[in-house]
């Protein structure tokens, strides 16, 4: 009785209940019309609420609103921060001075070096200096490369920049060696020394083609001035970069000793032994460029001497120009017997460091090591000096420059143009007979 | 479930863009069982058919009126029901001087529908119909929100406020009262 009866109050809703057809369609017609009264037009707008409630059909609405939507937001926060900052550095990476975004650029590093200081971590800030030197000088690099006008003004201030980028290298490592915590591992420190190595490659580039650069320009005389003064603050980072490299090498050894073995033997001795034959090869190269400028000198100095012997005319002048050439020439003269004593001096020392590693003795190599470091950066003060001062008279720059040594080097002195004399100086291929005159004309003050 | 999310999924858009393809879908979906709902309670088609428009009516000015706020609707057919509830009940005060027990002896033949082809079959349906009716408010809800609606016991504790093991009750002693009622007849 009680299943029948189930049976016949289900079927109820197939029979009489049922509403009429008609009723349906027409009630519904009528509904709409009301309810559409009611609202009029709607534009509809994107409601970020309606985000939420959206998703409040596929979750329960405490979680969307108290759980999803605050995580949500936090997540869009964090994304547009973090993917702005990286877009942002990534762009600014490349930038170089006087770029807009290269102040992002400076940023982002500094905050870096900050980071890494808050949180302690010397490993990190000192690769990070050495990192950022590396930067500052492929930048100088690209800056004398470009065609912009007031490169040499940037050039110096990314040299400033690199020197004090290079200071804090030093500085890092010399707490690092006093630093017996062993917090610092020497394959830090060895990672180190190939960046040194690196800006100090880079800027012996950047050397090079500022005297290129230099000898090009020699018609505008303060664009002459910056790039010497370019080329002066270039050796002197240079020269710290040295220091910097020489030193890792040090802080490697005295780590190796202290019992570090995060680098092997083998690499300490490879690495002193690569300084070794770098300092050797940069006395040779201020020796030999030196012979060089001392050869141009020469051949200036006969040219002149003929002309004040065949000339009557302009005699006060030729007399003076002749009187300065000399001077030059004695002064490179000196030169020239300087740093082949350097060489000497660095060979010697060079061969007592291999002869100290072949023993064993770390420390004796790592003192001549600093002895060759000296010894070269002498020399190649000397060879600075030379340089500028020869330059004052003759365009000796690209005969410096010149990689190549096997060009044959001309010297004229004519008058014919003006009545002061003007030296020029002409490389001509050995092979060819490219003149390169409009290159290196100079004019004497 | 779908359902459950196609009803979700409407009832978003009302609030959202105030649709009214939107609700006209779940008019679709809800007005048979409004109109049952409501034909147990009254008298005749007529009435049922005025509160039953009246239902959606209303069902739709709340919905709107509160479409700022979104609140959460658990579930739409329960706030049919309950506005149809009320809807009955302001009936019953329009006409309270009217004495409404008795039905309609003429049920409509609505259409040519194939179950009015068994005379017996009419009969049988109609003294149910009339029983129902005889039953207190409380038991014709559960049994034809059970029975007629189909619904959940949950759905039905929903819609008449009472608790999962009430409403049990209620349709034990409702299905007892009605067998009782046909018995005696």
């Amino acid at each position: 009785m009680s299943q029948d009866l189930i049976a016949q109050l289900k079927q109820l809703k197939h029979g009489e209940v049922k509403p009429s057809e008609a009723w349906l369609k027409n009630n519904r017609a009528v509904l709409l019309s009301q309810i559409k009264n009611t609202v009029g037009d709607q534009n509809s707008k994107i409601n970020l609420e309606n985000v939420w409630n959206a998703m409040a059909l596929f979750m329960p609405r405490p979680v969307v609103f108290n759980v999803v939507r605050p995580m949500a937001v936090l997540l869009v926060v964090s994304i547009v921060a973090t993917s702005g900052w990286i877009t942002g550095v990534d762009a600014a990476y490349n930038s170089l001075p006087g770029d807009w975004l290269y102040g992002a650029k400076r940023a982002a590093e500094k905050t870096q070096v900050a980071m890494a200081a808050i949180v302690g971590a010397k490993k990190a800030e000192t690769k990070l200096h050495a990192e950022f030197a590396k930067r500052r000088a492929d930048e100088t690099k690209q800056i004398l490369n470009s065609n912009d006008p007031g490169k040499q003004a940037k050039a110096q201030e990314t040299v400033s920049d690199l020197k004090i980028e290079i200071a804090s290298v030093n500085q890092k490592l010399d707490e690092i060696k006093s630093d017996s915590t062993k917090n610092v591992t020497a394959d830090v420190v060895k990672d180190v020394k190939q960046d040194t190595d690196s800006v100090k490659n880079t800027l012996q580039e950047v050397k090079t083609s500022l005297l290129a650069t230099a000898a090009q320009n020699t018609s505008t005389t303060p664009a002459t001035d910056a790039a010497v003064q370019t080329v002066q603050a270039v050796s002197e980072v240079k020269d710290l970069a040295k220091d910097a490299s020489i030193k890792a090498v040090e802080v490697m050894v005295t780590k190796h000793l202290e019992g570090d073995v995060s680098v092997s033997v083998a690499d300490v001795k490879k690495e002193i032994n690569t300084t070794l034959q770098s300092g050797a090869t940069d006395a040779a190269q201020s020796n030999s460029s030196v012979d060089k400028i001392k050869d141009v000198v020469n051949a200036a100095k006969t040219q002149v001497a003929d002309l004040s012997a065949n000339k009557t005319n302009n005699a006060s002048t030729t007399a003076a120009l002749t009187q300065k050439i000399s001077e030059i020439s004695t002064a490179t003269n000196v030169a020239v017997a300087q740093t082949k004593t350097a060489v000497e001096t660095t060979d010697q020392a060079v061969a007592k460091a291999v002869d100290s590693l072949n023993k064993g003795d770390l420390n004796q190599a790592v003192q001549a090591m600093k002895d060759v470091n000296n010894v070269t950066k002498e020399a190649e003060k000397i060879y600075d000096k030379t340089i500028v001062n020869a330059a004052q008279l003759v365009p000796v720059s690209p005969v410096v420059a010149a990689v190549d040594s096997s060009k044959d080097i001309k010297v004229i002195v004519s008058t014919s143009t003006s009545s002061t004399p003007e030296i020029k100086v002409i490389l001509t291929p050995a092979t060819s007979t490219i003149n390169n005159s409009s290159n290196s004309k100079t004019e004497k003050k | 479930m779908s359902n459950f999310l196609t009803e979700k999924i409407l009832l978003y858009r009302i609030f959202t863009k105030k649709d009214p393809e939107a609700y006209a879908e779940l008019y679709d979906i809800y007005v048979q069982r409004i109109y049952r709902f409501v034909f147990f309670k009254v008298s005749n088609h007529e009435n049922a058919e005025d509160i039953a428009s009246e239902v959606f009516l209303k069902a739709w000015q709340f919905l709107i009126a509160n479409s700022e706020e979104q609140p959460e609707i658990k579930s739409f057919s329960g706030l049919l029901y309950k506005i149809a509830r009320n809807s009955i009940i302001d009936f019953y005060r329009q006409r309270a001087s009217k004495s409404e027990i008795a039905i309609d002896e003429n049920i409509e033949v609505t259409d040519d529908g194939k179950w009015y082809d068994e005379l017996a079959n009419k009969i049988e349906t109609g003294k149910i119909i009339q029983a129902i009716k005889k039953l207190k408010q409380e038991y014709q809800e559960v049994l034809t929100l059970k029975y007629v609606d189909e619904l959940d016991i949950s759905e039905i504790a929903e819609i008449t406020g009472k608790s999962q093991l009430s409403v049990r009750v209620t349709m034990h002693r409702a299905l007892k009262k009605l067998k009782q009622i046909l018995g005696d007849k």
